[in-house]
């Protein structure tokens, strides 16, 4: 032992001059150091957290606005569509209208036009009729009875078939 | 390489001529072609091999050693080293706190992957201060001048001349009390979370007991056969006690023994043949010193991480 | 235990052995010295040494050696 040079004061020198080393360096070292550890981790661990959030919201944004240019576009859609529909149909009534006016207008020209037709139909007859009875009385001189006369010349014309009645 | 031809050359010639004067102002340059007559400042004495620290001085009742001298100067350097890079310490790390935290940083991982998440924070101040202490103690004493500025003390009418450094390692009291420091620790926490498991590795005396208890009860042959496993169980007790404080003195021996070790070859070689040949070995020593701080602190790393897990050997069993 | 762990125990095993056996030698002659009885405890020292070396050595290997006949079993 002696010549390895053991000794009890020198040994409890060494134990304390190392238990102050660990001391000082607990505190100047190892403290400061893993608290700047933990502080570093958690800062790392927060920033990528914040990340994935941003992330997620800048997800949900697209989205909306992915959602709101459907609407849009669904909504530009149904107004073209409804004015497409208005316009057909106000296209349908006009011609609907011009049709039936057009129908309206034929069928009075046509009553006009029988009318008169009618008109002097009956007149010519009328005078026809006079003629023939003038023109007999002055062959017969005779004056026939003129009711019998007209009776007469009425069945005659009847019977033609040129010129009766409608 | 990086440098050009001239430069070259000269380093040659440098190294040529370093070579020839450790060559010839060396011990074993002087035994084979003779003393050439060179001034003394280029020869180095023959290193005496002292164990025990030299005596500097006295402090009350302490008595100063060199080697206490270099232990305070080692703690002096590790705390002025982790101030000055605390005291304004920033998340984002300046050069000397990456160093700095590179090294407690790989310590730390160290003690958490052997001794797990819940122990590993708390053994890592002390393992590294062991480990720090350790390796700047012999890396401090490789530095040039450290062991050459000498004291010289009057005794007895003689005067002793004594280099007023020499690195702690190199005490065996040192050594011995960083030992004894590294077993209070594993006692302490081996009783902290073993409890009565720790005492009972030591001293298993159960089976011996439970076997005189059958025998009473007249199972004779369980009672023998208990009796007979709980003898070889206290033996086995024995040789873990044993071998636990030969533990101790092996560890303060190892590192004492690689460090006198180095330092007299370093001196050896210094004195064969001075500047060249010494220099591989500067290189060794550096290892040599980072290897057994890795050793110290790692072994008891690893015997504090057996004795808090005592329990889960035994379920284990 | 980890295996990293047994390895880095196994860095001790030489001063281990050595430290065993010098002091048991050097307790059974201090032993020796003071009862007289040269060589008696001189050899028992020796010879724990000796065991608590062989056992020391076992216990560190102890890791390595389960793992093998763990992989032996399955």
């Amino acid at each position: 032992m002696e010549g390895l040079g053991i000794n009890l004061p020198q040994l409890i020198a060494q134990i304390v001059s190392f238990l102050v080393l660990f001391g000082l360096l607990y505190f100047f070292a190892y403290k400061p150091i893993l608290r700047m550890f933990d502080e570093r981790s958690q800062r790392i661990k927060e920033s990528v957290e914040q990340a994935e959030k941003v992330k997620e919201e800048a997800a949900a944004a697209e989205e909306e606005n992915r959602k709101k240019l459907e609407t849009a576009a669904k909504e530009g859609q149904e107004a073209i569509a409804r004015a497409m529909r208005a316009g057909d149909e106000a296209r349908q009534r006009a011609q609907q209208e011009a049709q039936v006016e057009a129908a309206g207008l034929v069928e009075k020209a046509r009553q006009e036009i029988q009318r008169e037709r009618d008109e002097v139909i009956g007149e010519l007859r009328q005078e026809f009729a006079d003629l023939a009875v003038a023109a007999a009385e002055k062959v017969i001189e005779k004056s026939l009875d003129k009711e019998a006369h007209r009776e007469l010349i009425e069945k005659v014309l009847d019977e033609s078939t040129g010129l009766d009645k409608e | 390489m990086g440098c050009s031809f001239p430069v070259l050359i000269v380093i040659i010639i440098i190294v040529l001529a370093v070579g020839v004067v450790s060559l010839l102002s060396g011990a074993l340059g002087k035994a084979i072609v003779g003393d050439v007559g060179l001034p003394d400042i280029f020869t180095v004495d023959a290193p005496h091999v002292q164990l025990p620290a030299e005596e500097i001085g006295h402090i009350g009742p302490i008595t100063i050693t060199n080697t206490l001298i270099a232990s305070w100067i080692t703690i002096v350097v590790l705390v002025a080293l982790a101030w000055a890079v605390t005291h304004r310490i920033k998340l984002i790390p300046s050069r000397l706190q990456s160093l700095l935290e590179f090294a407690i940083e790989w310590l730390l991982n160290l003690c958490t992957d052997v001794a797990g998440e819940k122990y590993g924070r708390r053994f890592f101040p002390i393992i590294t201060t062991i480990f720090l202490f350790v390796i700047m103690n012999s890396w401090l004493s490789l530095v040039p001048g450290f062991g050459s500025i000498t004291y010289t003390v009057a005794e007895h009418g003689e005067e002793h001349v004594m280099p007023l450094l020499r690195g702690a390692n190199t005490d065996i009291n040192f050594t011995l009390a960083l030992s004894i420091v590294s077993f209070i620790f594993v006692c302490y926490f081996g009783i902290r979370y073993s409890r009565l498991l720790f005492f009972k590795q030591f001293f298993n005396g159960g089976r011996f007991i439970r076997g005189h208890g059958l025998l009473f009860r007249g199972k004779v042959k369980a009672g023998f056969g208990s009796i007979g496993f709980g003898i070889i169980d206290m033996f086995v007790g024995f040789l873990e006690l044993i071998s636990f404080f030969i533990r101790l003195v092996s560890f303060a021996f190892r590192l004492f023994g690689n460090m006198l070790g180095g330092e007299i070859l370093i001196l050896m070689m210094l004195f064969l043949m001075p500047y060249l040949l010494a220099v591989p070995f500067y290189g060794l020593e550096l290892l040599v010193g980072a290897i057994q701080a890795l050793i110290f602190g790692g072994l008891t790393l690893v015997f504090v991480t057996m004795a808090v897990t005592l329990h889960e050997h035994e379920e284990a069993h | 235990m980890d295996k990293r762990l047994a390895a880095l125990g196994m860095l001790g095993v030489g001063f281990f052995v050595a430290g065993s056996i010098i002091l048991g030698v050097v307790g059974g002659n201090w032993l020796d010295s003071k009862l007289n009885s040269e060589p008696l405890w001189l050899i028992v020292g020796l010879l724990l040494g000796i065991v608590v070396a062989f056992y020391g050595v076992y216990a560190m290997l102890r890791p390595f050696l389960k793992d093998k006949q763990d992989k032996g079993n399955s």
